[in-house]
């Protein structure tokens, strides 16, 4: 909780920076590149969490590792999170760091799980009812789930938009045995 | 020959079931558990939940109440199998505010603080009704001054701290004074109004207390035929913290029910103190910041709001039901003059009645009963402190022949407890002083009364008009009781017209006094004969 929060700092930071220099693109590409490198590289993660390895040997392995590949601002910044003491929260910067530049940019993050497999017209009606509904600009996630049985379930935000036989089939069994959420 | 149910049948009998069942999208707002323990979870998402909601989680099926809206996490209490909640676990809105339903068959029934039975006999079943657990208290419009008593059946109660329809009554006093065992009373006692037209409805809330002690008080009512008209609302020590914290708003709302169709209910909340004391906990453990005894800062807000709650209706249907906050379910059911009495209970430590809660529930309630150990274990029971107890509103809701007898009793009382200190000078004394030290005996050892043994208010008017007559001051003390018993039975043998007449009118007329003036005295002689002789 209070980590999101210091997270959420570093990031707008980055961001704030980045904007100055006009570099805000290339900050882009190297955050994603960092957001990959961490889902890849288990190696990676452990070695920003582990708090046996020493600040100095961790600057000299960023300086190594990233210094070829990104601008010279994200480097100074994945640097400073170092000398800060703040490396394992890197993935948390990540992510705040994804979704303000979303809010910035106006694009809504939506997760629609499905029963099977859409084509890719299906999936274009989708995003622009989605898009035409929220009216942002959507990134469609689209993830297989045979436990809803058919249909699907969207997720914008908070909001679920459930259309799932799964879920239907959960209600009309609530309906006939007219469970309310305290008999339970 | 019965033919066998054919398959369309089935499927149109299903169809009726579901008449009207959606097809289309569910929408729901959903969020992430981060933290679970304690009895409490954090949540990330519900982003437009409202403080206050009921949450769901489906996973496990337990349900919680948002308690903390922070920035970026939503704190919950959650009721239930706690350990069957994992972190990343979905949670759901219900946008519904938390709340029980309750119904008219929850009479004679054993509840936990979310209106489940608990006492094994089935469910529920009745109309129900959903009332909310948190509810705004009727404002200054809908609302009546007490004018009705309730009759508690504890005669130094009913005379000297009267306690009215509507009225909030503290019972204060440490532990193992019978504070429990006098609210028991009072509740036996309502068993005599539900031959009138305005019965009165229990509602016993236990906060915090044994599962052992909760079944004995259902037994006890049960054995008194108190248990068809009381509701038990149980949150025993081993229940959650969350859980103990809202029971009394549970009693609360069956209360409201009763109140707001039009009757009368008593809620008896045993106890605050325990209660604050889970409140507590689920605060710290919310971060809450601590205030004097660690007591969260709204620990007052939380017991006067509860409180707030009791209230005499005003008599006026149409005004009645143009009631603040009507919940839905209520809505064209609402009836004027009903009442909810509420009659918290405080235990003290050692007597101090200066620490945080009970200052606190002292200063909202109309009155309080203060009952003390030294009292109780000099032998007089119930042990109630007459000298700074006191009812606030309850002297306007007492019978007329009650008032009267009382204003002199109360004198007599405080005349005897401050010349007690000289009662062991005996035969030295002026016999004025003498005549007011044996006067007070007698008033002492007639406010004496038996567990589960209520006395009826005419019973209570004879006798204490005839002990502050005077009458009772030949009976030598250790005879006092027996002759108490002696009279009312002569009374309700000889005269039971004259006694019931002091029940339907109200008042003692001059011909029911020359009565039991003349039954006490020849009785009071034969006792003080008896002494001569046996002397």
């Amino acid at each position: 909780m209070s980590d999101s929060t210091i997270a959420r700092r570093y990031a707008r930071a980055l961001i704030e920076e980045a904007e100055r220099h006009g570099t805000t693109e290339t900050v882009d590409a190297d955050v994603l590149l960092i957001r990959e490198s961490l889902k890849t590289s288990r190696e990676l993660v452990l070695f920003f969490e582990s708090p046996v390895i020493s600040r100095s040997r961790k600057a000299a392995v960023v300086g190594s590792l990233f210094e070829e590949r990104v601008h010279s601002l994200t480097l100074r910044f994945l640097r400073m999170l170092v000398e800060k003491r703040r490396e394992q929260l890197l993935p948390d910067v990540v992510r705040a760091y994804g979704s303000i530049r979303d809010e910035q940019l106006g694009i809504v993050q939506v997760v629609a799980r499905i029963a099977q497999p859409m084509d890719e017209s299906e999936e274009k009606a989708l995003t622009a009812t989605i898009e035409k509904m929220t009216q942002k600009r959507v990134h469609l996630d689209v993830q297989l789930d045979s436990s809803l049985v058919g249909g699907l379930v969207v997720r914008v935000g908070d909001t679920v938009y459930d259309g799932s036989v799964a879920n239907k089939l959960h209600l009309v069994r609530n309906r006939l045995g007219a469970g309310s959420y305290l008999a339970k | 020959m019965t033919t066998a149910i054919r398959p369309d049948e089935v499927t149109a009998v299903l169809k009726r079931e579901l008449g009207g069942f959606e097809a289309g999208t569910d929408i729901y707002e959903v969020g992430t558990v981060l933290q679970v323990g304690d009895g409490i979870a954090r949540i990330y998402g519900l982003s437009n939940v409202q403080a206050g909601e009921l949450i769901e989680i489906p996973s496990s099926g337990v349900t919680g109440m948002v308690l903390n809206l922070e920035e970026d996490s939503v704190g919950v209490v959650l009721f239930g199998e706690v350990d069957r909640v994992r972190e990343g676990d979905e949670v759901r809105r219900t946008n519904r505010i938390a709340s029980i339903d309750v119904a008219e068959e929850m009479l004679g029934r054993v509840i936990d603080p979310l209106g489940n039975p608990i006492d094994g006999q089935g469910p529920i079943g009745g109309e129900k009704f959903s009332m909310p657990l948190e509810r705004k208290a009727p404002s200054v419009i809908f609302r009546e001054p007490v004018s009705e008593p309730i009759q508690t059946g504890i005669k130094a109660i009913d005379s000297m701290i009267p306690i009215g329809r509507g009225q909030r009554e503290l019972v204060i006093g440490d532990r193992q004074t019978g504070k429990t065992a006098l609210l028991i009373d009072a509740i036996i006692n309502q068993k005599s109004t539900h031959d009138t037209e305005k019965p009165v409805f229990c509602i016993y809330v236990a906060v915090g207390q044994k599962n052992s002690t909760v079944a004995q008080v259902r037994r006890t009512l049960q054995q008194h035929g108190a248990m068809d008209y009381t509701v038990i609302v149980n949150a025993p020590a081993s229940t959650p913290a969350p859980l103990q914290y809202i029971a009394p708003f549970a009693g609360a709302c069956i209360g409201e029910y009763f109140r707001d169709t039009g009757r009368h209910a008593l809620v008896i909340y045993d106890d605050l103190s325990k209660q604050a004391v889970s409140y507590r906990q689920v605060s710290l453990l919310l971060r809450r910041p601590p205030g004097r005894e660690a007591y969260p800062g709204d620990i007052f807000y939380l017991h006067s709001r509860l409180l707030e709650r009791a209230a005499k209706i005003i008599s006026s249907d149409a005004v009645a039901q143009k009631m603040n906050d009507i919940p839905d379910s209520l809505k064209g059911k609402i009836k004027g003059g009903g009442s909810l009495t509420a009659l918290p209970v405080i235990e003290t430590q050692a007597g101090d009645v200066s620490a945080y809660i009970p200052t606190n529930v002292i200063s909202i309630t109309d009155g309080q009963i203060y009952l003390e150990p030294a009292l109780f274990n000099a032998g007089v029971r119930p042990a109630v402190n007459v000298g700074i107890s006191v009812s606030r509103v309850g002297g306007n809701a007492q019978i007329k022949a009650m008032k009267k007898v009382a204003g002199t009793l109360r004198i007599d009382l405080a005349q005897y407890r401050e010349l007690e200190a000289f009662s062991k000078f005996g035969s030295d004394l002026d016999p004025v002083t003498q005549r007011q030290l044996t006067r007070g005996e007698r008033l002492v050892e007639i406010l004496k009364q038996g567990q589960y043994e209520p006395v009826p208010v005419e019973e209570q008017v004879a006798i204490i008009l005839i002990t502050t007559g005077g009458l009772l001051d030949s009976v030598p003390i250790a005879r006092v009781k027996e002759f108490e018993k002696e009279f009312i039975e002569r009374m309700t043998l000889r005269h039971a017209d004259a006694m019931r007449s002091i029940r339907t009118t109200g008042v003692a007329s001059d011909k029911v006094v020359e009565l039991l003036t003349k039954e006490a005295k020849d009785l009071a002689a034969l006792y003080t004969e008896i002494e001569k002789e046996e002397v």
